[in-house]
């Protein structure tokens, strides 16, 4: 919602930077996402929450910084010149829910031109097309009082008749715009004895138009059910600025308000114009919501100690009246504040969020209950990962093409009835398809022995399941991991077509097996993280060559590798995958050898690059550790 | 050779054990949820725009059900299944999907931790002084939070949390706020009696901010010169 800061000091008078009055209103429940100057103005752009309906105006932020900073709001008084029309309008409405007020008046003798300069100027910085005075005009009072205003030709509506109703199923629209709208039941919709001529709340219809030969308008504002307008929006597909104000509500009180300021600014533009009377139908009552204040219920929820006097002053800077304890909620806040807690969050806004003081949360008397069920999956995790075994996270999602490629359970299978694309259309039966997906991934990794523990979907069910997978030689780690979670099962041997289709270039072996079927020892969860910042991965692929060196049993390979990784900043990733001590290697000497990753992020690494680095790493290693190259 | 835990995995760890060493216990739900939990229960107005917010993936079934947008149902489904009674407190991890498209931070899966915790004298500022601790020990003891008011439906008052970055700006961090009656209602607690504390944040983007990782994406993806990246020595 964008807000101009230059029109709300119309409204009131402060003294804040537009960059000051983003801060404090952000912390005051409004946020401000942007701030764009605007020639010798700045439109802030705020995200408006669901329930503020009220707020989206000038005068209803102009309101809510009147009680931010305790300042005076200064209303408009329109002054307008009304003249006796023999003209009338004969509105009908079915319902009072669907339109529990309506406001209107006759406008005769009105001139279509181009709007004024400034109009088109604030129009356009809020990013609505100018078309003619009066349209922009009633877009223009909309923005500036939160009521939807609407112009109709009184010359094209036969009697003046303005039935309102809600539309039966397939009846028919063409709204302003020139789509043909095929109308579901329950919208809300305005017809003479001829034909239906608007979409109320949500677009004006073409039959009852605004054209340059329009000489007598009717400038509406009414009260439309929030729901009935919300359900025909979405089932329409279609938002407009009128039905965006609608189905967050409008205030009950505020529809005089906006026709004036229109009727004020066409009597401006267009000096012959007649204003008739104004035409007010409350079809229905607004019954204002009463709370009761207990200071005491409304200290004790945010933890603060105010008193009434306090409590009631704050209230009273957001227009909401008190007496004897009840509070009255003012008709723009209607829709949103029902229950003593609403007051407790009003109250908590003008105190300020961030004056509430920190407290600690005691210390429970119990130890903590432990969720078993969490522990042996993280434990498991930890025995992977001590085995050499890397931990994936992968979606959820499976492939119908994939399922039936792995001979899975199709009909079993969990389908999502509004997947933005076919990968998210099934959930995965069984952590299989993931597996190949994600091994396929690393075609340059020397060792791929993977992991992961989440949930799989089968008939309505979903449970925990833990998958392995490794690639090529890496398959000689799968023993140890079998072994380490007490599980006797044959690794399966994936089938080469599967392997082509997933274009895994090397054997595959894989074990999948449900949690509830792993039975393993109670053990203390690793708690470390890591400090390692992220290194910026590049787009190219990596070229990955082995190391193998003989040094001295002392020396750590922890410090060869720190070493490697300084020579150049091309060196990605320096892994140790082998280490050990032989009489065949000679007395005191020991074999250690790293996976070492190239990268650039600028192309791929080439071959006579690769071999550079890879022999200085030989020269720095023989210097600093009189290694000697193996291999 | 040494294997690696993912760094979700890690970052999911470190934000479970700040809670339950305070009482908090783990509690774990469904990934597909019914309506029912997913909304009704946490005061979602079925014809309001707040029930926009979210784009939910539905369920192909005869029941109305949905992947869950949160773990925030799961609050109340654990505590009404468990049949709990306050004072109680619970941290709820867990995977969560929106449905939408994927970018450079945006994820259709992602993994939330909510929490939960009733009492008779648990207010505003306990929450507020809860969650300025969990930062400060994932991000340091120099990180500065602050608060702004917010609507979620589940609670009222209703707040965001921001840490400030180095560069100066704030970064909304989570939601959270005081159990809506109705909520503390549909979990089986008489709001007349008990207050109820909650929040919920999406630990992904806490685990980019932690390791500067540049696209939420990588977590996913089985890469592994992501996922040898963060090994425990430093």
């Amino acid at each position: 919602m964008k807000i101009s800061y230059n029109w709300l000091k119309e409204y009131i008078d402060f003294d804040k930077s537009p960059e000051e009055l983003a801060n404090d209103l952000s912390l005051f429940g409004h946020e401000v996402e942007n701030i764009e100057k605007i020639g010798d103005d700045y439109i802030l752009d705020f995200e408006i929450t669901p329930n503020r309906g009220d707020c989206l105006s000038i005068l209803g932020m102009a309101r809510e910084i009147a009680a931010l900073y305790n300042l005076e709001l200064k209303t408009k008084i329109y002054e307008l010149k009304e003249t006796r029309l023999n003209k009338n309008i004969d509105v009908k409405i079915e319902n009072p829910q669907i339109c529990p007020r309506f406001t209107a008046r006759i406008i005769d003798n009105v001139e279509i031109k181009d709007s004024p300069a400034y109009v088109k100027e604030k129009l356009a910085s809020y990013g609505f097309r100018s078309l003619n005075n009066i349209v922009d005009i009633t877009n223009y009072a909309m923005i500036e009082t939160g009521q939807p205003l609407h112009a109709f030709d009184f010359d094209k509506i036969k009697d003046g008749l303005m039935g309102i109703r809600k539309s039966k199923n397939g009846e028919e629209v063409m709204t302003l715009d020139g789509v043909n709208r095929v109308l579901p039941e329950g919208a809300i919709i305005i017809e003479d004895s001829e034909k239906i001529y608007d979409l109320a709340g949500i677009m004006g219809g073409i039959k009852s138009e605004i054209d340059e030969k329009t000489k007598t308008i009717i400038l509406q504002g009414a009260i439309f059910d929030p729901v009935l307008i919300r359900r025909t929006s979405k089932k329409l597909k279609h938002t407009t600025d009128a039905s965006y104000r609608y189905e967050r509500g409008v205030d009950n009180e505020g529809t005089i308000n906006g026709v004036d300021a229109a009727t004020a600014l066409i009597q401006e533009n267009c000096p012959e114009a007649k204003a008739g009377e104004l035409i007010d139908i409350k079809s229905k009552e607004i019954v204002l919501n009463k709370i009761e204040l207990d200071i005491n219920k409304i200290n004790h929820l945010i933890g603060i100690d105010i008193n009434e006097t306090e409590a009631q002053e704050y209230l009273e800077r957001l227009s909401f009246k008190i007496d004897n304890n009840i509070t009255t909620v003012p008709s723009f806040r209607n829709y949103d504040v029902k229950i003593w807690q609403d007051l407790a969050e009003e109250i908590a806004r003008v105190y300020g969020y961030n004056q509430i003081e920190k407290l600690n949360i005691k210390n429970p008397e119990k130890k903590t209950p432990a969720n078993s069920d969490w522990q042996k999956r993280e434990a498991i995790k930890d025995i992977l990962v001590g085995l050499g075994f890397v931990e994936i996270y992968s979606y959820s999602f499976a492939e119908k093409q994939k399922v039936d490629l792995l001979k899975l359970d199709a009909k079993g299978c969990i389908e999502i009835s509004n997947p933005l694309s076919p990968e998210t259309q099934f959930l995965r039966p069984s952590i299989l398809p993931s597996l190949l997906a994600q091994a396929a991934k690393n075609p340059w990794s020397p060792d791929v022995p993977l992991f992961e523990i989440e949930k799989v979907f089968e008939n309505d069910q979903e449970k925990w399941q833990l998958g392995l997978i490794t690639l090529g030689k890496s398959d000689k780690m799968l023993p140890s991991a079998l072994q380490g979670l007490n599980l006797q099962v044959e690794p399966r041997n994936i089938e080469q077509s599967i392997l082509d289709a997933y274009k895994i270039r090397r054997a595959a072996k894989v074990v999948v097996v449900d949690i509830n079927n792993i039975e393993i020892e109670p053990s203390e969860i690793n708690y470390n993280i890591s400090e390692k910042k992220y290194k910026k991965i590049s787009r190219f692929a990596p070229s990955v060559r082995d190391i193998s060196i003989l040094v001295d049993e002392s020396i750590h390979s922890e410090s060869v590798k720190q070493e490697i990784y300084k020579i150049d900043d091309k060196i990605f990733l320096v892994e140790l995958f082998d280490e050990f001590i032989s009489p065949k290697l000679g007395v005191g000497k020991k074999n250690i050898a790293y996976h070492v990753w190239l990268q650039d992020e600028k192309g791929p690494v080439e071959e006579i690059i690769t071999n550079e680095i890879f022999e200085k790493i030989v020269q720095t290693l023989e210097i600093k550790f009189k290694a000697v190259l193996r291999s | 050779m040494s294997g690696n835990l993912h760094p979700l995995t890690q970052f999911l760890r470190q934000s479970l054990k700040y809670f339950e060493d305070l009482g908090f216990q783990i509690a774990e739900g469904p990934e597909i949820e019914t309506e029912w939990y997913n909304f009704d229960a946490l005061n979602v107005p079925a014809d309001h725009p707040s029930r926009d917010v979210q784009d939910t993936f539905w369920i192909k079934s005869s029941e109305k059900k949905v992947l869950r947008t949160h773990t925030t149902g799961t609050d109340v489904r654990f505590i009404k299944e468990n049949n709990l009674k306050p004072p109680l407190r619970l941290v709820v991890p867990g995977r969560c999907f929106r449905n939408e498209a994927t970018d450079q931070t945006h994820e259709h899966t992602f993994y939330q931790i909510d929490g939960i915790a009733i009492d008779q004298n648990l207010n505003l500022g306990h929450l507020i002084g809860l969650l300025d601790g969990y930062m400060k020990k994932l991000f340091g003891d120099n990180i500065q939070t602050r608060v702004r008011p917010h609507l979620y439906p589940f609670v009222e008052p209703g707040m965001d949390l921001d840490v400030k970055l180095p560069n100066g700006k704030w970064r909304e961090m989570l939601g959270a706020g005081m159990a809506h009656p109705v909520v503390l209602k549909n979990m089986g607690v008489d709001p007349e009696k008990w207050q109820g504390i909650m929040w919920g944040m999406g630990i992904d983007r806490y685990m980019m901010q932690y390791f500067q990782v540049d696209d939420i994406r990588w977590s996913y993806s089985g890469d592994l010169r992501f996922l040898k990246q963060f090994n425990e020595k430093s």
